[in-house]
């Protein structure tokens, strides 16, 4: 089983990774495309309280802009971290999709605190000091696990139930939903059966790190820590990705009023001189975005 | 018990209407305007318009799109559908937004957060029809099963496959002007996808691959304005004589000399007024001349056409035509050698000239481009011109058109001059950047289909009025006149077909007009009042 579970966990970590990388950099090399910003943009220094965008000051657009950092981090971790947009408009949605969202940060904050022990195990320090971590870890997981069996578990009946969600459900939503409420609840057997669950992590966690295959898992971790693998190699397949794509649909988007310059004319005529095979009537077949948007119209020509 | 509609109902029977219009499910309006039996009769499609035109989404039709002549045809649509779709999904026919595009495809949640933003469905009652996520859905599993490797096998084990047939298809073409394009839905959700951007891709698709489109915007809107000039039908003569004669007319009613320069070589400015206010707001038009006059600005107007008009309806529905009026419109501006193009009170022109042809215009195209309220902010502040804002004391409320505000972010410089120049100015609930569209944004406000303005002034619209109604509900009843401030064209288009609708005039004072009118109506020099409170 020790084995078994070492490997399929780097397994898991390596096709996880390669699998979003690969999403990032298909997405990266996505051509640049026309300007489609919308308010609000919390870089916008100085008009922030009613969502301003740096047009409002003509004459200075094409001074150096001043933009805000903090209020973009502000913005984006009342979003992440309390799911504010959700709060506003979803208000019924919410402490189901805030509890799964909280309880799976949380199961990776002591994912963490397992590694920070194995670490520590492994450079030589007493066991005695690693107590109060591990102690931490264990209650933070368990929170993890009961937030997270929480939301799933509400969101599989809020979808069923409420109409408006129901009819544009699909079979894989729910699949989901199921499994990690599976892992959530494997999480919380694991946790009452196994005598001192963060301990056993973070030896397992060590094992894992020095690849040393002496290692005897209990059979309700042992479910656990399947079902969490399956469920991560699962996850770059879908669109639950959303989580690093959000950084693409605001910043590449959603924010993106970076105005014309050097570099990017340069990529844009290359994009323009590609030829256009749309087949509508007003649309001339083999020629080229530029010529085509440089045509004279025929009146035009005969006036 | 309220029926649901599910996603692969579009796709059953086209010869039936997938959804029934009930006026007593809208959402309801306050007084006066509370009682739907005394409201005009909704137009329905006749007999022989049925039998004629596809009729089978919700008792409108916007498009007035033929009937297929057999099942041949219907199956060439399908095919060209599905070319389409593929090409959607290209680096070489879509550079321009597939970016946005495939985001917004992939990582929906389907939480529905955004249907709650949405106007158009709280308006009609929270029917799913109206869902900004129905048609967004839909376009998402045509493209996993049409597109996609294995898709149609995906599509069956996910559950979410739906059959494109001649139903899917024409109820779809319908259904994508069933949305105002706000991007109302797209500023709440949490992951940021766009179904407005969606929708526009939707109809983009059947524009661009299978020659459909509603005439008003294409044959007469961006081919008609490439060819002649202006989408209103006004050739350079015509438009030149139209604005000659307003300035004559207003020279005599005013007192003061109003006098528009026509090509003016190496001018300051090139103003691009939306050509459709000559004709249907002509005082706007004569606003701007005579502020850019009193302040001494170096401008023009151009002649060549479409020099003269503004409006690029390519930004509802079509890249390419998007991309040959900017064109057209900065080469103009070029050849003028003016040193900026400002432009008029019109929502999408801005945002087609200023943001989305950032990435059009290249090189000696380039040409800065300031919008109007800036523009006006400047005239107001720049101490040239002396006000009394005494002579406005009437209720002023403000409509932020969604290219202006939501899309550009420019809220306050309106907001400057109103607080400056209106004493009883107040805002409507919500505004600014959390506005919601007058109901004819995407093109909308200039379709009337068969009876699609019914549709407009009953769902799309009604959010808009019964916030108007709300902004001025200390002042009611029509004795005393008040003024919504309308700093977009096709936003008081929409609002003119509502107020006459309901009667907003009779029964409210209500009327709608540009800041412009506002600004110059609060002038010293000029005697008159330029604001008549004409409907």
């Amino acid at each position: 089983m020790g084995i078994f579970l070492i490997a399929l966990t780097y397994f898991t970590f390596v096709f996880l990774i390669l699998m979003v990388t690969a999403k990032l950099i298909k997405i990266a090399r996505m051509p640049e495309h026309l300007r489609w910003e919308l308010a609000p943009i919390p870089h916008e220094k100085s008009k922030n309280k009613y969502s301003g965008f740096y047009l409002e000051g003509y004459e200075k657009r094409h001074k150096k802009r001043r933009k805000s950092l903090v209020a973009v981090v502000i913005y984006m971790a009342k979003e992440m971290l309390l799911f504010k947009g959700v709060w506003k408009n979803n208000r019924t949605l919410w402490p189901f999709s805030f509890s799964m969202h909280i309880g799976i940060y949380l199961v990776i904050l002591s994912i963490l605190l397992y590694i920070v022990n194995a670490l520590l195990m492994i450079t030589g320090t007493p066991a005695s000091a690693l107590d109060a971590l591990e102690s931490i870890a264990a209650v933070i997981a368990l929170a993890g696990y009961i937030l997270g069996c929480f939301g799933a578990i509400g969101l599989i009946f809020k979808r069923s139930l409420d109409a408006g969600l129901r009819y544009f459900g699909s079979l894989a939503i729910y699949f989901r939903l199921i499994f990690l409420a599976a892992v959530f609840i494997s999480g919380i057997i694991a946790w009452f059966n196994v005598s001192n669950f963060a301990l056993t992590m973070s030896l397992f966690t060590r094992n894992l790190l020095t690849l040393n295959t002496a290692i005897t898992i209990a059979t309700p971790l042992a479910v656990h820590l399947v079902l969490l693998l399956l469920f991560l190699i699962y996850l770059p397949l879908t669109d639950m990705t959303h989580f690093i794509i959000k950084y693409f649909t605001y910043h590449a988007v959603r924010w993106n009023d970076e105005p014309l310059n050097t570099k990017m004319e340069a990529g844009l005529n290359e994009l323009q001189s590609q030829t256009s095979s749309w087949s509508a009537p007003h649309i001339p077949s083999g020629k080229t975005w530029a010529e085509i948007a440089a045509e004279k119209t025929p009146d035009e020509k005969a006036s | 018990m309220k029926k649901h509609l599910k996603l692969n109902d579009i796709s059953k029977d086209a010869s039936i209407q997938l959804n029934e219009f009930n006026l007593d499910e809208l959402m309801p309006l306050p007084p006066p305007y509370d009682k739907s039996e005394e409201l005009p009769v909704v137009k329905r499609l006749t007999t022989e318009q049925q039998a004629r035109l596809v009729s089978n989404l919700d008792g409108f039709s916007a498009l007035a799109l033929p009937q297929p002549k057999n099942k041949e045809e219907e199956s060439k649509y399908v095919r060209q559908f599905i070319s389409g779709l593929k090409k959607l999904l290209s680096k070489e026919n879509n550079w321009t937004f597939l970016q946005p595009l495939l985001l917004s495809l992939e990582y929906c949640a389907r939480c529905q957060t955004c249907s709650d933003a949405c106007h158009v469905y709280l308006a009609s009652g929270k029917n799913d029809l109206y869902r900004p996520t129905y048609r967004a859905e839909i376009f998402r599993r045509l493209i996993d099963k049409y597109v996609k490797r294995g898709g149609k096998l995906a599509t069956k084990l996910k559950g979410t496959d739906i059959e494109l047939n001649w139903a899917t298809l024409s109820r779809l073409y319908e259904l994508a002007y069933r949305c105002n394009l706000c991007r109302r839905c797209a500023q709440t959700c949490p992951i940021s996808v766009d179904n407005a951007l969606i929708t526009r891709e939707l109809r983009k698709l059947f524009s661009q691959e299978l020659g459909w489109a509603p005439k008003e915007l294409h044959e007469k809107g961006t081919v008609l304005q490439l060819d002649i000039g202006s989408p209103t039908g006004m050739r350079p003569a015509v438009a030149m004589d139209n604005v000659k004669f307003l300035d004559e007319d207003f020279t005599e009613s005013l007192g003061i000399k109003v006098e528009t320069p026509w090509d003016k070589e190496g001018a300051d400015i090139l103003l691009l007024h939306s050509a459709g206010d000559i004709l249907s707001f002509p005082e706007s038009i004569v606003a701007f001349t005579i502020l850019c006059n009193a302040a001494g600005i170096n401008w023009t107007l151009s002649s060549e056409a479409p020099g003269y008009d503004g409006v690029n309806y390519g930004l509802f529905y079509d890249d390419v035509q998007l991309a040959r009026i900017v064109t057209r419109h900065a080469q103009i501006a070029r050849k003028l050698k003016v040193k900026k193009i400002v432009m008029g009170e019109c929502g999408h022109e801005h945002k087609a000239l200023i943001t989305v042809a950032d990435r059009l215009l290249t090189g000696d195209l380039n040409i800065p481009r300031q919008d109007a309220m800036t523009f006006l902010e400047d005239i107001v502040f720049s101490g040239k011109i002396k006000f009394d804002p005494a002579k406005n004391d009437f209720p002023v409320t403000l409509h932020d058109p969604c290219n202006i505000v939501r899309n550009l972010g420019i809220v306050e410089p309106q907001r400057r001059v109103l607080r400056y120049l209106c004493p009883q100015f107040r805002e409507m609930t919500p505004h600014g950047v959390d506005n919601y569209c007058c109901g004819g944004g995407g093109g909308l406000s200039v379709i009337s289909g068969v009876n699609f303005t019914d549709w407009k002034t009953n769902v799309s619209g009604r959010i808009k009025f019964k916030q108007i109604l709300e902004a001025f509900a200390d002042r009611p009843g029509p004795g005393v006149k008040k003024y919504v401030a309308v700093p977009c064209l096709n936003c008081k288009l929409q609002l003119r077909d509502i107020f006459k609708y309901y009667g907003a005039w009779e029964k409210s004072g209500i009327r709608c007009g540009g800041i412009a009118e506002l600004i110059v109506n609060a002038m010293v020099e000029i005697k008159k009042p330029f604001i008549t409170w004409s409907e």
